[in-house]
Order: structure tokens, then sequence, then C-alpha cells
């Protein structure tokens, strides 16, 4: 068994920061950020299948639920996934303690994935630590009752968890650029996977000039809904910025840069080498930010590193609620107008701002009605920046 | 001729009508059955068992107020999915007369519909717009007309596959057989147009609490039909973020107070909503009530202006826009919708029905009473004509 407990609490406790790659598809993550070589973040790879532990050669694993399972897989069953993570959960605490932030990746469906990992999360919050979950869905072409399950897990996952990053079937589906070939299209979705962990860690875990630190990263999660989407892109050349803007406006995990206009908070981690220029930071935020919303709230993290002379990489977190409201502070508030058509003078009556934005009530577990970019979701007047007579 | 039924599976309510044509061409409604739908969104399906019980609810109230037994339905479908194309067919005509007869217009509107579609999209069904006969002036119906060449214009009406299965099949588990299929926003226009509105060309948009349908109808053929899933319970949502209140609360301001156009004056008029429990009751100015839902509604109107606008452009809408659906309840709507269209703007009642009074002068009916006479004049060909018989084939089977 892959289990060298102590050591391996021991070595790990140096961070803050602890991915933790749950089922298959969890463990094919870490695998894939193993396999690229450089520096990354601490990682445990959980699995009720010992097989698969085996299959992976991950330095640190955990099996769970050897004595519910005997080694075996969960075959699908939510119910036997729990009670695995359960039945293992003083292990389990002993491997979150000391963490601030542990994060989750998983590939729900399965009965790890959607039972265990829940039960993960919920010990892990328990434990103190604050938890980010990153997800994926089935493919559209699998079994609906693997899509329900699917479902059931993301429900649990976001009742345990502090953040969720969740890509839904379409966004992934257009990422994957209707590839016909299954294998390189799980590739690629595994490599997104690789570098948004990666992302993290990298915003978290060097200094940079203007640092983001985990603080970042709790308020914008602790203050939406819970349900944020990442993107990262990279570029290289004089045309870096272009490329940049261009990906990232267009991405589909972005939802074709609907997301970057509705989103309530944002977080911009850029990381270039020592040629990145102050002029070039401001161009790229300007531009990234020019559709989205008057009151957004956003953070930059600017990090140099030698090795990255010509490249740039860029890192985006957005929320897409803001729930509770806080007053804009200086290095936050962006004064970039909102792309939506100007207020009907007739309807602009008063003076008190609407600062605390409404999201998007019924329709918030819904799939979001997009059209040229907006979610129209969100109350007209929200959009289009009308004010009522007082704050409700 | 059979009664026939027709089912609505709507976001706000789930419909069961029953009619039948009566002696002048009236359509009688015989029979109601009408229930607070559960499990749907934006017109599409979230939840199979909640909706699968209103629907056999409904079917149950229908069957006693009809007093017969319902095996066999029409069904209603609305959802920002559906989308039309029209798709050209033509054939050559044989024949050493060269007169076109069935055989021809029968090829001639299975080549029209034969559209290529994404794997993921099905057919709803289709309308002819135009027969041309050579290069001649449109015409209605070519049949006997001497030409070498016959083409039609045909509008498919399609939507996502898995979205129109899933509706199908809460009614087939509800044992329900599903004879045929129509787009909403057609069947409104179907219950509320006259042929001479046809001719002169109008804009019918059906305003559900899920979505928002339109047809656009010029000389006398539907020129462009398509869906918003945005609607009437997007109203109410915003009325609820704004103000902080219930949707319920919301869902009854907007009916009761609520109105399409905010002007100055209602600034000094305040509407009290009553404390319940857990809510102890709040003051709301009308004008900001109104606010809300007249950006709401603007931006429904715009965005059907600027889907129709070529058909706006290309031909003449004499008839002006025809408002049906809940939406049409609201206060001021049509005046709001007038001025967006810049066109005469009227509330759409379907006409020549009789029977059961609410549904009949209900505009919340209408687009049902429309497929009721969709599927009796489908029925009508079937049995008066056995040579288009299979034109008018079942779509999804019996």
């Amino acid at each position: 068994m892959f289990n060298p407990q102590n050591e391996l609490t021991k070595e790990i406790k140096a961070f803050d920061l602890l991915v933790v790659g749950v089922g298959n598809a969890g463990c094919n993550v870490l695998s894939a950020i193993e396999a690229s070589g450089s520096e990354g973040p601490y990682s445990v790879a959980v699995h009720t299948s010992h097989q698969k532990l085996a299959q992976t050669k991950l330095m640190r694993s955990i099996q769970i639920g050897a004595s519910v399972t005997e080694g075996a897989s969960t075959g699908g069953d939510i119910k036997l996934g729990r009670i695995c993570a359960e039945s293992d959960e003083e292990q389990l605490k002993e491997l979150f303690s000391g963490y601030k932030l542990v994060v989750f990746v998983t590939g729900l469906g399965g009965g790890t994935g959607s039972g265990a990992a829940p039960v993960l999360v919920r010990i892990a919050r328990d434990m103190g630590c604050f938890t980010v979950c990153i997800a994926t869905l089935p493919f559209k072409f699998e079994a609906s009752d693997k899509r329900r399950k699917a479902e059931m897990g993301l429900a649990a996952l976001q009742e345990q968890s502090h953040a969720v990053v969740c890509f839904p079937n379409e966004r992934l589906f257009e990422l994957l650029g209707g590839r016909k070939d299954l294998k390189r299209g799980i590739r690629a979705v595994e490599e997104y996977f690789v570098s948004l962990v990666r992302g993290i860690w990298d915003m978290l875990n060097q200094h940079g000039l203007i640092h983001i630190d985990f603080g970042d990263l709790t308020t914008l999660v602790s203050h939406s809904d819970g349900t944020c989407t990442l993107a990262t892109a990279q570029a290289a050349g004089s045309d870096a910025i272009d490329q940049i803007c261009e990906i990232l406006l267009e991405a589909p995990l972005l939802d074709r840069g609907a997301v970057l206009s509705s989103a309530s908070a944002l977080i911009i981690s850029i990381k270039g080498g020592p040629d990145l220029s102050i002029d070039e930071t401001n161009q790229l935020v300007k531009r990234l930010l020019s559709k989205s919303r008057e009151d957004v709230r956003v953070s930059v993290g600017v990090t140099v590193d030698e090795r990255w002379e010509g490249r740039m990489e860029v890192m985006l977190v957005a929320s897409e609620f803001w729930v509770t409201s806080i007053k804009p502070e200086q290095d936050t508030a962006t004064g970039v107008p909102s792309s939506s058509e100007p207020a009907q003078p007739s309807l602009v009556q008063t003076e008190i701002v609407l600062d605390t934005p409404a999201g998007k009530g019924k329709f918030v577990n819904v799939a979001p009605t997009v059209h040229h970019g907006e979610d129209l979701d969100v109350p007209t007047f929200v959009r289009r920046n009308v004010k009522l007579s007082r704050n409700y | 001729m059979q009664p026939v039924a027709t089912l609505e599976i709507g976001t706000q309510k789930v419909r069961v009508l029953v009619g039948e044509y009566r002696a002048d061409n009236q359509l009688y409604i015989s029979g109601v059955g009408e229930v607070l739908s559960s499990g749907v969104r934006k017109s599409e399906i979230v939840d199979l068992d909640n909706a699968l019980a209103c629907v056999k609810e409904a079917l149950k109230l229908a069957e006693q107020s009809a007093q017969r037994e319902i095996f066999e339905v029409h069904m209603l479908f609305s959802g920002g999915h559906i989308d039309c194309t029209v798709n050209q067919g033509m054939v050559n005509v044989m024949g050493d007369d060269q007169v076109i007869t069935d055989v021809e217009i029968e090829n001639v509107m299975n080549n029209a519909r034969a559209l290529n579609l994404p794997m993921e999209r099905q057919i709803l069904h289709s309308i002819c717009q135009h027969f041309y006969v050579d290069d001649g002036r449109p015409v209605v119906n070519p049949e006997g007309m001497e030409g070498r060449r016959l083409t039609l214009d045909m509008l498919c009406m399609h939507g996502v596959r898995n979205r129109i299965r899933n509706t199908i099949r809460v009614a087939e588990e509800a044992h329900l057989d599903v004879e045929d299929a129509a787009f909403g926003g057609l069947c409104a226009g179907l219950a509320v147009l006259t042929s001479a509105q046809k001719e002169g060309g109008a804009i019918v948009v059906d305003l559900g609490a899920g979505s928002t349908d339109y047809v656009v109808y010029a000389n006398k053929a539907i020129k462009f039909a398509g869906s918003l899933a945005v609607g009437g319970d997007h109203v109410t949502n915003d009325i609820a973020l704004g103000l902080k209140i219930s949707t319920a609360q919301a869902e009854k301001l907007k009916v009761d107070h609520g109105a399409a156009k905010a002007v100055p004056a209602q600034q000094s008029k305040i509407i009290e909503i009553p404390a319940e429990s857990g809510f102890e009751g709040k003051k709301v100015p009308l004008h900001d009530l109104n606010i809300i839902i007249e950006c709401r509604m603007r931006e429904i109107f715009e965005m059907v202006r600027k889907d129709i606008e070529k058909e706006m452009r290309d031909y003449q809408i004499s008839a002006g826009v025809i408002l049906t659906g809940g939406g049409s309840f609201l206060t001021e709507v049509e005046e709001l919708a007038g001025k967006h269209f810049n066109l005469t703007a009227s509330i759409g009642r379907a006409h020549s029905v009789t029977g059961i009074k609410r549904v009949a002068e209900g505009p919340d009916f209408v687009s049902s009473i429309g497929l009721l006479r969709y599927g009796l004049r489908n029925r009508e060909k079937q049995e008066s004509s056995t040579t288009l018989s299979g034109v008018f084939k079942r779509i999804f089977g019996g």
C-alpha cells in the first residue's frame, strides 16, 4: 500500500496548499502534473481502487475504504464511495490538518468522485481548511444514469465546499473543438486542468511584484455564491497581449466572454519575464475588463520570473455573483465603462447607487440564457445600470 | 370529426384542451384542464417527475370536463432552442402535358423538407410558404397549373432533439400518444389572425412565462419565426431581486400593480407588501416596480425586433403587432410594443371560438387554441384526402 503516512504528512505541511486528486479523473490530473516535472504544489491522490493507485505511480497517495471494498473500485456506487471515505475519516483528518487551502480535483459521475469527494471536502472543512473543488461533469454521450450521479455529486460538493469550479458540458465540448478523437479530447481536458491547478499554485506561492494572496481568493469566494470559473492563457512574442485577450475573451470555459461581462468579481494573475512593462500590464487588464461590469471588483497580481522572458501567462478567476456588499476599495475598484446601452434618461431618477448587484435569483441553477455576451437571467435594470429610488 | 386534444407543458401552467368543429367553422372548446406547472424553467423540462405529475393532473381535469377519455394529444413546443430555416425544394414536372399534379406537389414538399441539420437538432414541423411555377410569381396552390419546374419555399421549425424528446417523453409516460407537434408562436398566429391580417402582414408576439415566441406573416405566409428563452418569469425574478422580496410576492405585485411603463408621476404612489411570517412588510414606490418591468419588457421587444429586422424592412406589416400569452395581461404592454415596433399594437383574442368561456376569451389560452385548430386541420386533411395523407404523416409515430 502506498501509505507512508507519517513521512508524508510532515513533508507536505511545509506548505499551505494541498491538492487532492479524487477518483480516476483526479488521479490522472495529478499524474499529468507530476509528469510535467517542474516544481508544483504538494498533491495527494485519493482513490478506493488499489489497482488505479498502483497504475498512476504517484509519489503520494491514499487508499480509502480498504476495509469496505478490499481494494476494489466502487463500481460507480455513490453510497459505497461515501462509506469508503467515512471509514477512513481519521486518516483523512490527519492529512488535511494544518493546511490553509485544499484544492480538490475530481471528475463527477463515478462512485469515488460523486460519493467520496463531498465527504473529503467536509472533513477538510471541519479541519479548518478553505476548500476549492474543481470538477468536471461527464461527457454528453455518457449514460444518463452517470449524469444524474454527477449532478447529485455536484450538489453535494456545492453544499460542502467554499467554492466549486465546475465546467458545464457545453463549455468543455467547445474547448475540445469538436475533436472526434476521444483520447485526445480527454487529454486536452486533463491538460487544461493541469494548467488551472498550476495557475492557482503559481498565483498563491510565488512572490510577485504585485502580490495576490490567499486573502484575495477567500474574499472573492466568500462573497460570491461559491461558483467560480477559471481560465488560463499563455502566449509568447510581441503580440502576446493580443493573443491572450483573444484566447480569454473567446474561451469556451468563460462562455465566450459572457462570464467576463457578467462577473461581479475577478482575479487577474499575470506572469511574465523581466521584460514585462507596466504599460503592457495596464493595457492587458484594460482590455480584459473592456466588457465587464462597471461595478466589478478586480484584484490584479503580477509575477516576474526570469525564465519567462518574452512569454506571458494570465490566469483569470471569475465569480459570477457577488452576494454580500462590500464598499469598493481603492486597489480593487476600476472605472471601466460597461458595454450595455446607456440608460434611458426618463428612467434615471435618483442618486443612490445600487451597490449590491442582484444575482440571478430563481435562474441560478439553470442553463443561462446568453445573448450577444449578455446573461439575460441577470435583471435588465442591473445590466443597464438603471437606478431605483433606493436600496432595498 | 372526432374531437382533438392538446397538451401544453408551459413554464407557468400545464394545459390540456379538448375541442371540435361545430357549424360555421366555429371551434367549440369542450374540455379544459389547467394546473400550475412545476419542473419547467424557460419552457424546458428540468424535472421529469414533477412535470409528469402536473400533466397527469391536468389531463384528469380535462377528461372530467370534456367527459371523455383522452388517448392522443397534439403538443405545443416553445423555448429558446427553437429556430426556423427556409429551405427550398425543386422538382421537374413530369408528363407530356406538364400539368402540375398532387404527385409533383408531394415530391417538392418532401424535397423542401429534407433540411440538413446538425446531429443534435430535429425538425419540429414544416410549413409551406410559397410555390413558384418556373420563374413566375409566388402562388399558394399550384395544382393544375402548367410549367416545367415547380419550386417551393418551406419554412422548417427545428429544435434541440433532446429537449423535444424530453417533452414528448413526459406525454408518453402519462400514457398519451403524441399525434403531432407544433411551435407555440405559430399556433398563436393561427388562433388570432384573420386571413385579411395574414395577407396584410402581421407580427404575433406570444409573451409566455418561460419564453417569448414570435412569427411574422406577410403575403399570407409565415416569413419568419423564432423564440427567445426570456419571458414573464424573468420579469417576476427581476422584481424579486430588485425589491428583495420572494418570487411569490413579486408575482403578485406584478399582476396586481405592474405596468409596462414607468412614469415619474408614479413616484409618489406607494404600494404596501403585507407582512407575512418571516417578512415584516415593505413599502415600495410603484415607480420602482414599473422601472424594473419596463426595462425587461423593453429589452424583450428590442430582441424580437432585432431578430425580425429584415422582414420588417422587406414586407409591409399593415396589421401591426399582436400580443398574446400571459404577458399581454400586463397594463400598457401594447403601448410599449407599439412604440417599439413603430406599428399599431393590440392584444390578440382567438376568433370564432365558443364553448368554455374562460378559455375562449383569455389571451393566455390563445396558443393552445391555435394548436387545436392546427390539429383539427391536419386531421381534416387526413380524412378528406387520400392523396395528401402521406404528406401530413405523423412526426413522432403514434
